[in-house]
């Protein structure tokens, strides 16, 4: 699932995701801890979650073909449950 | 009897019910796993308290992080998952440098820790580290297990994500009182099946690509051998004509006695191969990841080149390097896909006179390279080796000069029997890996070549050697000197030698204080005699080679440059 994108300027787009990890602080932990790992350009973060699951809404700014790279890196952790674009964004202009 | 014991009056034998510490031996078994590599302490007492009672072998090493590159070696050698266990506090801290190494390489680990009593955690207790915590940046997953009836299903979720897609390091630090409390569930949920390879359109295209390529490479990586496809790689070459090339940690993965190989690429690489790349118009790069060291400056990486990027972490694909095709999938099945969409495509690509080209352009460093086979160093010490034991040989490699000498000069036949430590370069790494690496093939030959700076990071392991009797040979290559420091000091800063000259035993007597044989062979010392020796030799044997302290590797590309400003002799 490709991220919602929201504006560009140049070849930089800000993109918009949301992640859903299972809950409890190691898998928070884990993820952020993968935002720093891999240098992820996140100039938004949003977090909300319960002791069931964690809600991430993660602002990217970064070209597209970067933030597809790192919806691919999130999909393969073991923590996440499902990463796309943050519910009510219909649209995916990156699908068109 | 406390409540949970249950009396089997029949026999009039106590059961008690499993406990934590069982539970984790039995994971270990369902796993098939032969071997531990670990070292006891506080907090992982009750596991050694039921280790005896399991069918599980236990190599008891001088230090944590030996346990970590020999699980790590042994990972390496068989494709299995590698075991390492130590206890809280220091001994998990002792295993980072192991569990980083097997993350940058990609290998499949599985460590597990001791840890304080849970009503303890938290609480600056004694040997207590947030290992989970601490790991979390070079491992694929670290589990710290609080509740006992998960940790069954977690062990066996550890060793499936260590091996599956992208293979690495997986922690499961245990608290002692999880260790002994009791268990019942026994569940395990299997995780969800790993992604099919993207269907046939791009590998299409990517077969489209290697049939109308002029000058095409294939660069193979470590991918390779973790998915078990050399053979895929040997028939893709084979039917295509196409060259192929590999990064450091994918040398063996193809023979280099087969005439479509050229070489290694890279900082250190052969410079016929950097050119090769500069020159082609493909790149067929799979399961490798385009490491600094093989790009150098990326924006001047294979210029010319329409780049094919096969690789099962579909992450990687874009990071370095842009792609024309990004294919993320296992090497084997992509390159099984490939080949079945070139199956109607003429036998050969047409290709004939660019391997020509290449042919003509090796011609010069191969005679360099052979005259320098007659001089008494490093090149003629690695070609001793090699006859010796005619090639069939396990070569584990630690970190610095003698690893470059090795890979660019030993000549490897045997499929997957180069060993090192590529990502990270973890000097001390080659001695522990390589017990791995003895224990998984008791009767192959396992040689080790290392410098006097690594070899000393971890030669209290030679204990262990000697212990279970490891067949292993050593081969130092001792300089005083921290020797590729001391060639960047040379190079870069002006012969400024600081800090970079070295000392250490005399390894012969040490050798011997540890009921080992060992041989110092001094310069224009007869090598083939010493290595003969030490072939003859019962278990380990320590050869000490001095050699010319200021011997550099060449070429170089310098750190960032590109192959245009390679350094390729004392003169360049």
């Amino acid at each position: 699932m490709a991220p919602s994108t929201i504006g560009s300027a140049g070849s930089m787009t800000t993109s918009k995701l949301e992640i859903r990890l299972a809950g409890g602080i190691y898998p928070l932990n884990r993820f952020l801890m993968t935002l720093q790992n891999k240098r992820v350009p996140a100039s938004g973060i949003q977090v909300d979650g319960d002791s069931e699951a964690s809600r991430i809404i993660l602002t990217l700014d970064c070209p597209e073909e970067t933030a597809r790279r790192y919806t691919a890196l999130f999909s393969s952790m073991e923590d996440v449950e499902e990463v796309g674009p943050p519910a009510g964004d219909t649209a995916d202009p990156l699908d068109r | 009897m406390d409540g949970r014991t249950v009396e089997n009056t029949a026999r009039n034998i106590e059961y008690k019910p499993r406990t934590g510490s069982e539970a984790m031996c039995e994971a270990l078994l369902d796993e098939g796993v032969e071997y531990l590599f670990g070292y006891p302490g506080g907090a992982i007492m009750p596991f050694y308290d039921a280790l005896p009672d399991y069918p599980l072998k236990h190599v008891l090493v001088r230090h944590e992080q030996a346990a970590a590159h020999a699980a790590d070696g042994y990972a390496r050698a068989t494709g299995k998952v590698g075991v390492c266990v130590a206890t809280s506090g220091p001994g998990a801290t002792n295993l980072v440098t192991g569990l980083a190494t097997a993350q940058m390489d990609s290998v499949p680990l599985v460590a597990i820790t001791g840890q304080v009593g849970r009503p303890a955690l938290g609480k600056d207790s004694f040997q207590e580290t947030n290992v989970m915590g601490m790991t979390l940046p070079f491992t694929k997953h670290s589990f710290l297990v609080e509740d006992p009836d998960e940790l069954y299903p977690t062990m066996r979720r550890a060793f499936e994500i260590a091996r599956s897609g992208r293979p690495g390091p997986v922690l499961v630090d245990v608290p002692k009182d999880v260790q002994f409390a009791a268990c019942d569930h026994n569940g395990y949920r299997r995780l969800r099946e790993a992604d099919e390879p993207l269907a046939s359109p791009a590998l299409e295209r990517a077969a489209m690509l290697l049939r109308n390529a002029k000058r095409p490479l294939i660069l193979a990586g470590h991918g390779v051998t973790l998915a078990g496809a050399e053979m895929e790689l040997r028939l893709l070459a084979e039917r295509t004509g196409i060259p192929v090339v590999t990064t450091l940690l994918g040398i063996s993965a193809f023979p280099d006695d087969h005439p479509l190989y050229l070489g290694w690429p890279g900082m250190h690489g052969m410079a016929s191969v950097n050119r090769a790349i500069d020159r082609s118009d493909l790149l067929f790069a799979v399961g490798m990841r385009f490491d600094d060291r093989i790009t150098g400056a990326v924006d001047r990486f294979a210029p010319n080149a329409k780049i094919v990027h096969i690789d099962v972490d579909a992450s990687e694909l874009g990071k370095i390097v842009e792609p024309t095709v990004g294919i993320a999938a296992d090497a084997k099945l992509a390159m099984r896909t490939v080949l079945g969409h070139l199956e109607e495509a003429p036998a050969e690509s047409g290709c004939g006179e660019w391997r020509e080209e290449l042919a003509r352009s090796q011609e010069p460093e191969k005679k360099r390279r052979e005259g320098a086979r007659d001089e008494y160093g490093p090149i003629r010490i690695m070609d001793a080796i090699k006859k010796a034991t005619d090639g069939d040989v396990r070569l584990v490699t630690d970190v610095g000069q003698h690893q470059m000498w090795a890979a660019q000069f030993f000549e490897f036949t045997k499929k997957n029997s180069h060993i090192t430590s590529g990502g990270l370069g973890t000097m001390g790494f080659a001695l522990p890996a390589a017990m791995g690496v003895a224990f998984a093939y008791p009767d192959d030959a396992v040689w080790v070549v290392a410098g006097d700076g690594g070899f000393q990071m971890n030669l209290q392991e030679l204990a262990t050697i000697r212990d279970f009797g490891l067949n292993i040979k050593v081969a130092i290559m001792n300089n005083g000197y921290l020797g590729m420091v001391r060639q960047w000091q040379q190079f870069f800063h002006n012969r400024r030698y600081s800090e970079t000259p070295i000392t250490g035993p005399r390894y012969e007597e040490m050798a011997a204080a540890y009921g080992l044989a060992g041989r110092t062979v001094e310069p224009g010392g007869d090598i083939e005699g010493a290595i003969k020796w030490a072939q003859n030799q019962e278990g380990c044997t320590i050869l000490d080679f001095h050699i010319d302290p200021e011997a550099n590797v060449y070429p170089m590309i310098p750190s960032g440059m590109s192959v245009h400003e390679m350094i390729e002799d004392d003169g360049a």
